[in-house]
């Protein structure tokens, strides 16, 4: 687990091998952010009509991405 | 058991208020989704589903010596309430055991963002049972079962903490 100063990143690793990532970000300004491997799960940003993952988090948001299996 | 609000939290709050009426509404959809994709099993309080802003009380259903004796104890212990809202009185505090106080606890939808609400819930809830679920039993994080817990703290205007 990583953690920024007011977000966090979070991994599992789930039955079939896959790895589950979300990043939460509950500042009032965007934080920097390494775009987790896999495919976007889930962008919160994206509901908002804002832009997209380039390298940090929206403000206020939460993304998750699904690595498949080695 | 993951969960944003509970019972106890609210309904021990003097006037029974909910998360949605104490914080960013886009802070809460962003801690919403980090609730219902984290694998642990989420806990959504009535009417969380459709932002319901409907207090929820505390009410019970004394009667008899109890319901006097409950009066009595609930009366001691508003009284040394601290930080109330501003204009609120503990006297304000509605009586647990008057009918209406449990009938004013029905969770109704927001007007305004129940709709939003309830889509971000199915999305989400979509999302955790066909992708997640199947792969939850047996998972783990930084390599050991999800039985562990995380601990996160924060200190106000300073970094947070997080232990795993």
């Amino acid at each position: 687990m990583r953690r920024a100063r007011a977000g966090a990143v979070a991994r599992w690793r789930l039955a079939d091998g896959s790895v589950l990532t979300i990043a939460c970000n509950l500042a009032r300004e965007p934080c920097p952010i390494e775009r987790p491997d896999g495919r976007l799960l889930f962008d919160i940003a994206r509901r908002r009509g804002r832009a997209r993952l380039h390298g940090r988090l929206e403000r206020l948001a939460t993304v998750a991405f699904l690595e498949p299996p080695e | 058991m993951l969960f944003l609000q509970n019972h106890d939290q609210i309904g021990n709050r003097p006037f029974g208020d909910r998360l949605i009426e104490r914080v960013d509404p886009e802070a809460l959809e962003a801690a919403i989704a980090l609730q219902l994709l984290c694998p642990q099993i989420p806990l959504i309080f009535m009417g969380e589903e459709s932002a319901s802003r409907t207090p929820f009380l505390y009410f019970t259903d004394h009667h008899g010596e109890l319901a006097e004796g409950r009066a009595r104890g609930t009366a001691a212990r508003v009284r040394g309430l601290r930080g109330l809202p501003a204009g609120e009185t503990a006297d304000a505090i509605p009586d647990p055991n008057a009918p209406q106080t449990f009938e004013r606890s029905r969770p109704a939808a927001d007007g305004e963002q129940g709709t939003r609400r309830r889509a971000l819930y199915s999305e989400l809830l979509a999302l955790r049972a066909a992708i997640l679920m199947p792969h939850l039993d047996g998972a783990t994080c930084h390599g050991r079962p999800c039985g562990g817990h995380v601990q996160a703290r924060s200190r106000a205007g300073g970094w947070p903490t997080v232990r795993s």
